[in-house]
């Protein structure tokens, strides 16, 4: 390999050599220092790579020995530079492109920001360049252990950050903090309300007044344990309050009640293999389409989908330069019938799904029926649901409310 | 009158001294990687070469290299790279 390198760079001929004694030239134009590689014998005639330097001495002992030297070409970097001297625009051009790759390459292109789940990407990016860093700033002079610090302090939900640029592209690197539990100041007085509208089930107090027992009906936002706790009586003229913080675990029984519709229609869609594309050449913030190949006006219905590309020498060094294509494929709907079986089925799995997400896996059902009424074109699912779930919810009671109450003593 | 021998004496004092006989006495050395390299050093030049087989003499002897597709891959005055399908090789008597 550096051989071969070394060869490109010092420049080679490649020879045809005939005659009667070829094998006289060879051994003795190596005994002067001659190199010979890729040596081939074809017929009476012998080809052969030599170093360009070597070839007069080569030319030397063909004539010393009898035989014929021919240089059948010229090969290397030497040539290469030869031929460029004689094509001046070409060079000042291959000169100006690198140039322009250097200039271009001196801006930041892209920002990538990994690992946020909780922190809003934009707010990211705008503090980012209050700092000076966006898409087209130069990317050279930035401190980056400076931007860390700052991010850190800018954003509490960062526990570790790590910022730089490499090519044309930054990167930002962010593992967020776990969410710290709420801290309960329980010297604070405070009310156990209710959070969903149930009956109670089980009750357990610590601490407070409860209001209500198992099996009451409460209703969302009412109070179950007060925090206030009535000491005396007016009868006996000695009423008066004290505030604690009420801690209490309730569970009660809720009622949930979900309607679907599933139509008994549907469509059915067919690709037609007919697609419209449509190009956009971004440069930088500037941004042109050009005219679609196949314009697809008449497309009643399609799907849109869109690849972007954006150049980039290397995974490090994107450009400014993309284009997007935004294809469009026509599609013809058929309108099909679905039977009462299937749209029972599909009721019946919507109706898991948000059970799913409403509900949570934490909280018992007890109870799950699910009632259907068939109609012209659609099928309504409703479903009752009884959990078993915990409802209580500390809530503050107001210092003003407090204050007021001890005024009215 | 036994005749004095000048490369018996140097060849017995390598031998007794274990030096690289390559270097001292010149001779040549093969290598091979196969059957599709050989590497020949310390050679005297090419006596012969076609597509079918190379000659090449060496300090002890004429040292022939048969096969098909022969290419000499590098020259130098120290060394021979031959290229190729090699079938044989063997020292002329």
């Amino acid at each position: 390999m550096f051989l071969k390198v070394w060869n490109f760079l010092a420049g080679y001929v490649k020879i045809e050599v005939s005659g009667f004694s070829v094998e006289r030239f060879v051994s003795q134009a190596i005994a002067a220092g001659v190199i010979f590689w890729d040596m081939r014998r074809d017929g009476a005639k012998f080809y052969a790579h030599i170093s360009r330097k070597h070839f007069s001495a080569a030319e030397f002992f063909a004539q010393k020995t009898g035989t014929k030297v021919a240089a059948l070409g010229f090969y290397g970097l030497p040539q290469i530079l030869t031929h460029l001297k004689r094509r001046l625009f070409l060079l000042i051009g291959g000169f100006l492109f690198a140039a322009g790759m250097v200039f271009l390459t001196s801006f930041v292109w892209r920002i990538d920001i990994e690992g946020t789940h909780r922190i809003n990407y934009t707010d990211i990016t705008a503090f980012l360049e209050q700092k000076g860093l966006y898409i087209g700033s130069f990317r050279y002079g930035f401190d980056y252990r400076e931007i860390e610090d700052a991010m850190r302090l800018q954003f509490s939900d960062i526990a570790w950050v790590s910022f730089s640029i490499t090519g044309t592209r930054a990167v930002v690197s962010i593992a967020e903090s776990i969410v710290p539990t709420e801290i309960i100041d329980t010297s604070l007085p405070a009310d156990v309300v209710a959070v969903k509208d149930a009956i109670i089930v089980y009750i357990a107090t610590t601490a407070g007044q409860p209001q209500f027992r198992a099996g009451d009906v409460v209703a969302a936002g009412e109070t179950i344990v007060a925090g206030q706790l009535v000491l005396g009586s007016a009868e006996e003229g000695n009423l008066s309050y004290a505030y604690t913080h009420a801690i209490s675990e309730v569970w009660g029984r809720v009622y949930y009640t979900m309607d679907f519709e599933i139509p008994l229609t549907y469509f059915e869609k067919t690709f037609t293999n007919r697609v419209s594309r449509g190009y956009t050449i971004n440069i930088g913030n500037f941004s042109f389409d050009l005219p679609r190949i196949f314009r697809g006006d008449d497309f009643v219905y399609y799907e849109t989908i869109e690849r972007r590309w954006q150049a980039s020498i290397g995974e490090n060094y994107p450009l400014p330069l993309s284009h997007t294509t935004t294809l469009q494929y026509e599609l013809v709907r058929h309108l099909r019938n679905r039977s009462v079986d299937v749209a029972k089925d599909f009721a019946i799995e919507f109706a898991n799904r948000r059970i799913a997400e409403e509900i949570g896996e934490d909280n018992e059902i007890v109870d799950k029926q699910i009632v259907f009424n068939e109609g012209e074109r659609s099928l309504t699912a409703q479903v009752f649901l009884i959990t078993i779930e915990r409802i209580d919810q500390t809530q503050s009671i107001q210092p003003a409310q407090v204050i007021r109450e001890e005024n009215d003593e | 009158m036994r005749r004095f021998d000048k490369n018996g004496i140097k060849r017995r004092l390598v031998t007794a001294l274990e030096l690289p006989k390559d270097v001292t006495l010149g001779l040549p050395v093969v290598n091979m990687m196969g059957g599709e390299e050989i590497f020949v050093d310390n050679h005297k030049g090419i006596l012969e070469y076609s597509v079918a087989h190379i000659r090449i003499a060496t300090s002890v002897g004429v040292l022939r290299v048969c096969g098909e597709e022969l290419l000499l891959r590098q020259m130098t005055h120290e060394n021979i790279a031959i290229a190729g399908k090699i079938e044989k090789v063997l020292w002329e008597a």
